[in-house]
């Protein structure tokens, strides 16, 4: 029993970082409803960033941290505009290929000897881990990290989205660009502050990942982007709560079929779910089913 | 003799081209000016364009969001692969038979899980499509559990090496020309009209789930059949082939080329495949690093100046139907 | 038997009602208009009668078969056809595949024929074309035929959308505001149109339109609808009169026409 509760916390946590990218997923998407292909790869930046702060740069954990998010807040804010805002008014298709361009773009530029190299490098911990035991369930601190990093951030996202202006503009984009901007609103600024908060929350989910799993190479955002992705729209793409929850799924799922399946079927099995979630409810757990308009 | 004399001309001007293109391929090679490297390269292009025509179909035409083509296009490769592994041992009746049953595994693959599916809209069908082929590589991965002879996930070998560039060059202009037939006969019409407006379409009597079906199930047979083909041009299969960034290959030579037009997914096929090559003699071996960045700007910088594809959707008039010629959108217009 | 018979319809979205309770009985050969304020319902009338939208209760039939559960192109294929208010062609194909694509239906070529392109299959899309121009021709689109639909103006997309449902030679033509937009003269070539293919289809008409020129012109009967019921019907110059229609529909804010 002891062992299965221990699985899930370990489900919690890698629940808790797809949440982080997922976040990213679902608000570009519910801007400019574009599958942001880049997003994952950002992450893996953002993770290198983390790393080389607290062990190459000598900066403490924490500011570790915040370089990270603040390098990918700007790299998200510059892909935008290279190479999405260009295509705003052409089909959805060709920013969805852009956008596999830009992600390609990161994985083999940062794969290039001079800058993070092709290899898997083993991270190490910038604080000694230890556990503990509750109840007979033993937990890390790094889960606690993890946990109180998370809650911070979502924290934050919210406060926001719902208590400041900013994010009232970003409702407000996501639900009609016309009319926003009738009201004065700056869209453009509105879609780079909402790429710049996306990428943000997927560096700090990259370092948190790298801390907690110890290794890393300019391919690590390819599996983590998708089941993130795959994460929100299992929530329910576009909705903030939606990717948490759908995040938190995909966690355990990805958790306990590895434990108690077969890891090597792992991924089958989560993307299996997926497809008949979205055969049941076809706009995620937590979409509007609003019918077509005729 | 004039008028006559043109039209004859004009309905053989494909059959002829791709003669005189399938004879000076053989004679550069004969001469020694196209070296084997270079005609792998070639049979490349062309089982991609044979793939990539198929998503047009479903993609292109039919407007079906797929990001999972890759899936059937391995299923293709496997089933056939092990046909002429274990059965055909370099027998062309059996290389036949064994090209036929990929493409129906393929496109029986493609019914089964596209009756429920391609119901689903746009993003939401694509992420279904992407899962698929996600499944079918952790199955094509462990497939060695059920079948030892696919080898799992260390890759299949014995496959007879059969499909030489005629094969592979015949396939293409036979499935170029039922291609061209479909999408200007009923069936591509409501595809088109399915892909233009689902709502419209069922509201005037086309029955948008069954042309979706035969579309999606066309489609993936067609990348079966690509599959096969492959299987029996490189002696090695590995699942890792059919992975997601496969999939990323024919949704990009499609959208490149221009949805809804066969001629510019062809064109592209071929013309991507080269460019990479010749990306990589040009770069040379001290800059090989700097390819899959190459790549990446490319695909990029082309998609922002040309966000409707290379061609515009235009198609080459010589591979039109007769009445269809003159009045759409041809490349000599 | 009415060629249409609604009977207690019900349809709500969500908390809203946007039919509730609707009874209509149409003849055949009867040309009748279906006007109210916007939001009255009408549209979605023409929605739940082809089956774009489930009705939440009651009965529609047609020719005395129910339809109840029965996919658009069923409801098609009976004899009901439509346009649409906000214009549903297909843009990117021509104005010929347009009519065509409904005509194809009527092709019994199969999936193997069309790949191979069979002299039968040719024979028949040869057929097809010819109907399909004969069509464009009827409404005045014949010299445009291998245009792009996107690129026509606003008129003839509303024709061309008449064009596109005749293929299906529908018994019952439901017209969604098929004058909206246009300028005087069109409006009267359109209701001269609209005379003309109801003579020479046999249809019976049901028509949504705001301008009240069109109604009175054209139709034998008009119905009323508010808040998603009939408050009143009659002949053009009996609702006219109407005080509830004049209150509901023209009201106190002025005439809407």
């Amino acid at each position: 029993m002891a062992g299965v509760l221990e699985q899930i916390l370990n489900g919690l946590q890698l629940g808790f970082v797809y949440a982080l990218i997922a976040l990213g997923y679902t608000m570009v998407y519910g801007i400019i409803r574009l599958i942001n292909f880049a997003h994952g790869d950002i992450f893996m930046v953002g993770a290198f960033v983390g790393v080389l702060g607290y062990t190459v740069w000598g900066l403490p954990f924490p500011v570790a941290v915040g370089v990270a998010m603040l390098v990918c807040a700007v790299l998200g804010v510059i892909i935008e505009r290279l190479a999405y805002r260009p295509l705003r008014y052409a089909p959805r298709i060709a920013a969805l290929i852009s956008a596999i361009g830009v992600s390609l773009f990161l994985e083999y530029f940062c794969s290039l000897n001079f800058v993070f190299g092709p290899n898997y490098r083993v991270v190490p911990r910038p604080f000694e881990v230890t556990s503990f035991s509750v109840a007979g369930v033993t937990a890390s601190n790094i889960m606690v990290v993890v946990t109180v990093v998370v809650i911070a951030l979502l924290g934050a996202l919210q406060y926001l989205l719902f208590r400041t202006r900013t994010g009232k503009a970003m409702r407000a984009v996501s639900q009609d660009h016309d009319a926003a901007r009738l009201m004065g609103i700056n869209v453009d600024s509105v879609i780079s502050t909402t790429f710049a908060v996306g990428s943000a929350l997927a560096a700090a989910g990259g370092v948190l990942y790298a801390v907690a799993y110890r290794q890393i190479w300019p391919f690590l955002g390819i599996m983590p982007g998708l089941k993130a992705f795959t994460a929100a729209v299992l929530g329910g793409i576009g909705i903030v709560p939606g990717a948490v929850l759908g995040a938190l799924i995909m966690g355990q799922v990805d958790v306990l079929s590895a434990a108690y399946v077969s890891s090597q079927f792992r991924d089958a099995i989560g993307f299996s779910i997926l497809i008949l979630v979205l055969l049941v409810r076809p706009t995620g757990l937590l979409g509007s089913r609003q019918p077509e308009k005729v | 003799m004039g008028a006559g004399w043109r039209v004859l001309t004009r309905r053989a001007l494909f059959p002829l081209a791709a003669t005189a293109l399938y004879l000076a391929v053989r004679v550069l090679a004969a001469t020694g000016l196209l070296n084997a490297y270079w005609r792998l390269v070639l049979d490349q292009a062309l089982i991609l364009a044979i793939a990539a025509l198929g998503l047009s179909l479903i993609y292109g035409f039919c407007g079906q969001f797929s990001l999972g083509h890759a899936a059937f296009y391995g299923l293709g490769a496997y089933t056939a692969g092990l046909i002429g592994k274990t059965w055909g041992h370099g027998d062309p009746l059996w290389f036949v038979l064994s090209l036929l049953a990929g493409a129906a595994v393929a496109g029986l693959a493609a019914v089964i899980f596209g009756l429920p599916v391609l119901r689903l809209r746009s993003d939401y069908l694509g992420i279904a499509t992407l899962g698929f082929g996600i499944i079918v590589k952790v199955l094509m991965d462990n497939s060695n559990k059920l079948i030892p002879a696919t080898g799992g996930a260390t890759g299949m070998t014995g496959t007879p090496a059969v499909a030489d560039f005629t094969w592979v060059f015949g396939t293409t202009v036979l499935v170029i020309y039922l291609v061209r037939n479909l999408v200007h006969s009923r069936y591509g019409r409501a595809w088109v009209a399915v892909r233009e407006d689902e709502v419209a379409a069922d509201a005037m009597g086309i029955d948008t789930t069954r042309y979706k079906t035969v579309a999606f199930a066309l489609g993936c047979a067609l990348a079966g059949l690509a599959g096969g083909l492959y299987a029996h041009r490189y002696p090695f299969v590995h699942p890792s082939s059919f992975d997601f960034l496969k999939s990323v290959d024919f949704l990009i030579v499609v959208v490149l080329g221009g949805l809804g037009s066969f001629t510019g997914t062809v064109v592209t096929a071929v013309a991507w495949v080269f460019l990479l090559e010749v990306l990589r003699s040009v770069l040379g071996q001290a800059f090989l690093d700097w390819r899959g960045v190459a790549y990446a700007l490319i695909l990029t910088t082309v998609i922002i100046l040309r966000p409707k594809g290379l061609l515009g959707g235009k198609e080459w008039a010589a591979l039109l139907p007769g009445e269809e010629r003159g009045r759409r959108r041809d490349l000599s217009a | 038997m009415p060629e249409l018979e609604i009977a207690g319809l019900d349809k709500s979205f969500g908390g809203l009602k946007a039919v509730s309770g609707l009874n209509l009985a149409v003849e055949e050969g009867e040309l009748v208009g279906l006007i109210g304020p916007n939001g009255a319902g009408k549209t979605t009338v023409f929605n739940l009668v082809t089956g774009l939208v489930p009705a939440t209760s009651g009965e529609i039939r047609f020719r005395g078969r129910s339809l109840r559960g029965l996919a658009p192109h069923r409801i098609f294929r009976l004899g009901i056809a439509r346009t649409f208010q906000n214009i549903r062609l297909f843009r990117e194909t021509t104005v010929l595949d347009n009519v065509l694509v409904v005509l194809d239906a009527r092709s019994s070529y199969g999936l193997a024929a069309a790949a191979l392109r069979t002299r039968r299959a040719v024979a028949e899309q040869e057929r097809a074309r010819r109907e399909a121009r004969e069509l464009l021709d009827m409404v005045g689109l014949g010299s445009r035929a291998g245009e792009l639909a996107r690129s026509l103006p606003y008129g003839a997309q509303r024709r061309l959308e008449m064009a596109r449902a005749l293929a299906g030679y529908p018994h019952l033509l439901l017209l969604d505001e098929p004058a909206a937009g246009m300028n005087p003269s069109e409006v009267r070539d359109l209701c001269g149109l609209i005379r003309d293919v109801k003579r020479r289809f046999g249809l019976t008409v049901l028509l949504i339109e705001h301008q009240m020129g069109v109604v009175m012109n054209l139709c034998s009967r008009v119905v009323v609808m508010d808040f998603g019921q009939v408050i009143a019907e009659g002949s053009p110059s009996d609702i006219q009169r109407h005080s509830r229609v004049l209150e509901a529909y023209l009201g106190k804010r002025g005439s809407r026409s």
